[in-house]
């Protein structure tokens, strides 16, 4: 960036953007650094003011950051220790943990493929279940399948962990429920005294948060080695706390690994695995 | 035992004498007879609070009287459900006219059969033993059993004493001397037997109800679950027919059962598959009776309880049981709406048992207070202390009178829907007693807290009264909810016009001018409360007056803002103060008609029960403190009791000891009033012979600042600025 050379000269410069272009690119980088949370320095400071001149946006931005962002360093509640952990294991339990407080009841359980007979891995599993979601794969249909999906990232500081989902085909939303319906006052049924049909308690029964339009997330995990093994073992530990687990069909959308070793036997596995219960 | 007598003559003659309003000085005589000469003849009275579609029928039964005429049951009058029509604003007049439903003889009786269970109470029941071995020796529940105590409510012709709800909860004043054998009693009688009683076909009668009435058998109720306590329909208890059709098999396990240990008769309540009629299969709740000698029952050790340590609580597990069709009790998947009437119709009971268990404190910290000094003051000198004896006396006062004005209810009409009423009493009666109890420990200081004295006992006694027989939380929703259900039935075309502004502009207009005086908290009072009830009494019945209206209001407004959706579960905050208006409302009622009743019939301390009265009227009003010397609120106290002899506790004698004149102090709160009023004896029934000073002017004044408005204000403002806002935003013109 060159200095002294963008710095306005007189009124008209200050009053119209001196090299617009090049600010605005200044700024959007600002944004980005904003986004993902790295805070600007002195050094970057002198930069923008030799560049841009003491009164520009860029760095009237850059001064906002600093007086700004360390006030809301404490703004989410999951905040992560300074240096995140390097170990692997530490780091899915804290991934793990934090995509499942969208339920409070969630349990992360640590399982180990080990537990599991004739797995090929020897790996941890972190997997997240709540209640409500065991319910949801409790009722599941039999007939309709399930996917195992992923390995989705989530960035912990600058480390990254790769994570599954269960998850099943979205139900389609309940119709909202009419204006002249609720204006009609005159059958208020009282919800506690067994008056209620199941119809009614439309108005009542609430969606779980698990329920999203692009699906229903029935669980999570993140392993060791991330392979195909490994979730299956997964599934099958699974299937020790949601029995219905064992009659529905899993299907597990993970492409065979690049450059993995195959012996002449095998197939090529892009299809379909279903579980053997 | 003691058994009532049949009433040899009739009181009065079917056709009623007048009651004339508004002239209250006229003796004893008019008033009385209303509707409960019916209660003459020794007919016993069971009674049922249904609910409007309940399939039970009163259990009043044909007199074994001598008498001329047979009084057929059907002469008793309907009632219209008050607490849900004041939600519409409608006030029933006749609540304000106390009930009396016991004539001098039946009352005569009543007493002599309490006496030897006081005595029994207060000889043989060794309250702390019970608590600490966490039973009750089996001689204790043998004097019980001999007492009559176990078939209060069953007809006599089972074998039961038949008394009515009056005489039940007169004894449950008494029995409240000690919570554990209270609610053993209870989980037998209130409500482990109350369905054969209510719903049981005769054989069902037949074949239990005299076995329980004599104590040889003991009852239970099971319905709570490990995964449903207050949500009674989502138990998995399920009962399938056999094969033959002959059987039900029963399976499931109930936890939290009282009686259930020693219990022989159990009522259960289990699922039971239903086929709809377009084909469906669905659950619903039926009710079986169950006895433990079926095989198949199974009862855990017993449960160790903060409280009623003596009562026997544990689970109990069915394993295949075999119940016979003809042990269902009511229909086939009508379980639910058996169990809500059996629990309704006990309720009430727990206003009087709670001033039973006041009461007994009371008198303890009363007898502490006089006699404890400190700074060289008595501790009953000291204006905190009477603070806390003046509001308990009318929490007290309130807990006896709505207690016996809904059990008076219930004994003189047929069918009586006294569901909200029940609630209301159990709701008010249970916090007061755990809120005062725990004072009533304050006051007895540091003695209060110890183990060898009785005092913690009752409070944690007490503790369970807010969670049992219908969690306090959940039955102000039903209050609330049945009140807006009923009102929502006539004010529904009003509400969907309330709700649409812009489609009804004509509407909204007329209806925002009719509204204006509620816009600024001054409604119309064109109810004339007052001329029902004594004239001293005409500030409590404004401010009665004001509070039905700025109720009815209320509830438009809150139907208006929510609609059907006021039943959802983050609209209960409101619905949580509407209940608790109700329940103020309700007992504001029961102790004026109480109140004004006394004052005319010339009860003894009645000026006295007055004041209290217009005090609790006031409801945030100051505090009149009085210092009690001899009783007006001693534990014997009873409005029943006519010829009442004043028992003094035992205190050293004080100077205005004559047994009538009684000196009260206006508390150090009033600055300005630092006179002494002085209340002379007044006799029986002529309200001409005033005194000098009944409610003196500075009290009046405080009385009418202080009004519930207060009260109501806070709670009705919020919803109706935001309604107030909602309406600005939509664009119309209105102010609500």
């Amino acid at each position: 960036m060159p200095k002294g050379k963008m710095i306005p000269r007189n009124v008209f410069q200050v009053e119209f953007m001196h090299y617009p272009k090049h600010q605005q690119c200044a700024i959007d980088c600002l944004d980005q650094m904003e986004l993902n949370g790295v805070m600007p320095d002195s050094e970057s400071e002198e930069i923008l003011m030799n560049t841009f001149g003491m009164y520009s946006h860029p760095v009237r931005k850059h001064r906002r950051m600093l007086y700004w962002m360390p006030k809301f360093k404490h703004a989410s509640p999951w905040r992560l220790p300074e240096s995140v952990p390097n170990n692997a294991f530490e780091l899915a339990k804290l991934a793990v943990t934090r995509m499942c407080t969208v339920d409070p009841s969630s349990v992360i359980s640590l399982f180990e493929t080990k537990d599991v007979e004739d797995a090929i891995e020897d790996t941890w599993i972190v997997s997240g279940q709540s209640p409500t979601q065991q319910e949801l794969l409790q009722n599941h249909p039999p007939e309709e399948p399930i996917k195992v999906e992923g390995p989705f990232r989530i960035f912990l500081r600058d480390q990254c962990v790769g994570y599954f989902i269960l998850r099943a085909e979205a139900k389609p939303q309940p119709p909202p429920v009419k204006r002249e319906y609720i204006d009609d006052v005159g059958s208020i049924k009282l919800w506690f005294t067994g008056d209620l049909e199941p119809d009614d308690m439309a108005l009542i029964k609430p969606t779980s948060v698990h329920e999203q339009e692009d699906g229903i997330i029935l669980a999570i995990c993140a392993t060791g080695t991330s392979g195909r093994d490994s979730l299956l073992s997964w599934i099958r530990l699974l299937v020790n706390t949601n029995p219905n687990l064992a009659n529905v069909p899993v299907l597990f959308t993970q492409a065979s690994p690049v450059g993995d070793v195959m012996t002449t036997g095998q197939h090529d596995e892009t299809t379909s695995v279903k579980t053997v219960p | 035992m003691l058994r009532w007598q049949p009433v040899k003559f009739v009181l009065g003659h079917p056709s009623r004498g007048k009651v004339i309003f508004g002239h209250p000085g006229i003796g004893r005589a008019m008033l009385g007879h209303q509707e409960s000469h019916i209660a003459a003849l020794g007919v016993t009275r069971g009674f049922s609070t249904t609910t409007q579609d309940s399939c039970t029928s009163p259990q009043v039964q044909e007199a074994r009287d001598d008498g001329p005429a047979q009084q057929p049951t059907t002469l008793k009058p309907t009632h219209q459900p008050f607490v849900k029509n004041l939600f519409l604003g409608k006030f029933d007049k006749k609540m304000l006219t106390f009930p009396e439903v016991l004539d001098r003889d039946q009352h005569e009786l009543l007493h002599e059969m309490i006496a030897p269970i006081e005595r029994f109470f207060i000889e043989k029941v060794d309250g702390a033993k019970i608590d600490k071995e966490a039973s009750i020796p089996p001689e204790t529940l043998q004097g019980l059993k001999e007492l009559g105590l176990y078939g209060q409510q069953i007809p006599e012709e089972y074998g039961g004493l038949g008394l009515g709800a009056t005489e039940y909860a007169r004894i449950a004043e008494i029995l409240a001397l000690d919570g554990s054998i209270a609610v053993t009693l209870a989980a037998h009688q209130a409500i482990g037997l109350k369905g054969i009683l209510i719903t049981g076909n005769q054989e069902q009668k037949k074949k239990y109800l005299p076995r329980l009435a004599c104590g040889e058998w003991t009852a239970a109720f099971c319905l709570t679950e490990p995964s449903s306590g207050s949500d009674a329909a989502s138990i998995q208890s399920r009962a399938t027919l056999s094969k033959d059709g002959k059987t039900w098999l029963l399976n499931g396990s109930k936890i939290w059962i009282s009686n259930g240990g020693s219990a022989d008769l159990l009522t259960v309540f289990a699922k039971t598959p239903e086929v709809q009629p377009n084909g469906e299969v669905k659950d619903k709740v039926t009710a079986f009776i169950v006895e433990r000698g079926f095989g198949g029952v199974s009862s855990s050790t017993p449960e160790d309880k903060m409280g009623i340590r003596g009562s026997n609580t544990c689970e109990i597990h069915f394993e295949n049981t075999p119940v016979p069709i003809e042990n269902v009790l009511g229909e086939i998947g009508g379980g639910f709406k058996v169990a809500m009437n059996i629990l309704n119709s006990g309720r009430f009971s727990m206003g009087s048992s709670g001033a039973g268990i006041m009461k007994k404190m009371i008198g303890w910290s009363m007898e502490h207070a006089v006699t404890r000094k400190q700074f060289g003051h008595h501790l009953s000198e000291f204006a905190l202390i009477k603070e806390k004896f003046a509001r308990m006396s009318v929490a007290v006062y309130a807990m006896e009178s709505m207690a016996y004005i809904t059990a008076g209810v219930l004994d003189s009409h047929k069918n009586a829907d006294c569901s909200v009423e029940a609630a209301i009493v159990k709701v008010f009666s249970s916090e007061s007693v755990w809120h005062w109890g725990s004072e009533c420990l304050q006051i007895l200081g540091g003695m209060g807290y110890m183990k060898p004295y009785p005092f913690e006992r009752y409070l944690r006694d007490a503790r369970v009264l807010l969670i049992f027989e219908g969690t306090n939380e959940i039955l102000r929703l039903f209050i609330a909810l049945s009140g807006l259900q009923h009102a929502g039935i006539e004010l529904q075309s009003l509400i969907k016009k309330l709700r649409n502004p812009l489609m009804n502009p004509g509407f909204i207009l007329g209806k925002s001018i009719e509204r204006l005086r509620h816009q600024k908290d001054n409604p119309k009072l064109d109810l004339d409360l007052a001329g029902y009830i004594h004239p001293s009494l005409k500030l409590g019945a404004d401010s009665l007056e004001y509070c039905v209206k700025r109720l009815q209001y209320s509830v438009e407004v809150v139907l208006a803002r929510h609609g059907l959706k006021v039943a959802e579960p983050e609209n209960q905050l409101e619905l949580a103060r509407l209940a608790d208006c109700a329940i103020d409302i309700y007992g504001m009622t029961a102790v004026l008609s109480r109140a004004s009743r006394s004052y005319c019939i010339g009860i003894r301390n009645s000026a006295h029960e007055t004041h209290v009265g217009v005090w609790k009227m006031a409801r945030r009003g100051e505090v009149i403190s009085t210092t009690i010397t001899t009783t007006p609120y001693h534990h014997h106290y009873h409005p029943y009791h006519h010829h009442y002899h004043p028992q003094p506790p035992s205190l050293p004698p004080s100077t205005s000891n004559k047994g009538r004149l009684r000196h009260v102090r206006m508390s150090n709160c009033v600055p300005w009033a630092s006179r002494r009023v002085w209340y002379g004896r007044f006799p029986s029934g002529c309200s001409t012979d005033r005194m000098k000073t009944r409610v003196p002017l500075y009290l009046q004044f405080y009385l009418h600042i202080v009004l519930p408005s207060a009260h109501f204000r806070s709670r009705v403002k919020d919803s109706s600025t935001v309604v107030y806002k909602l309406i600005f935003a939509t664009g119309c013109y209105c102010c609500f």
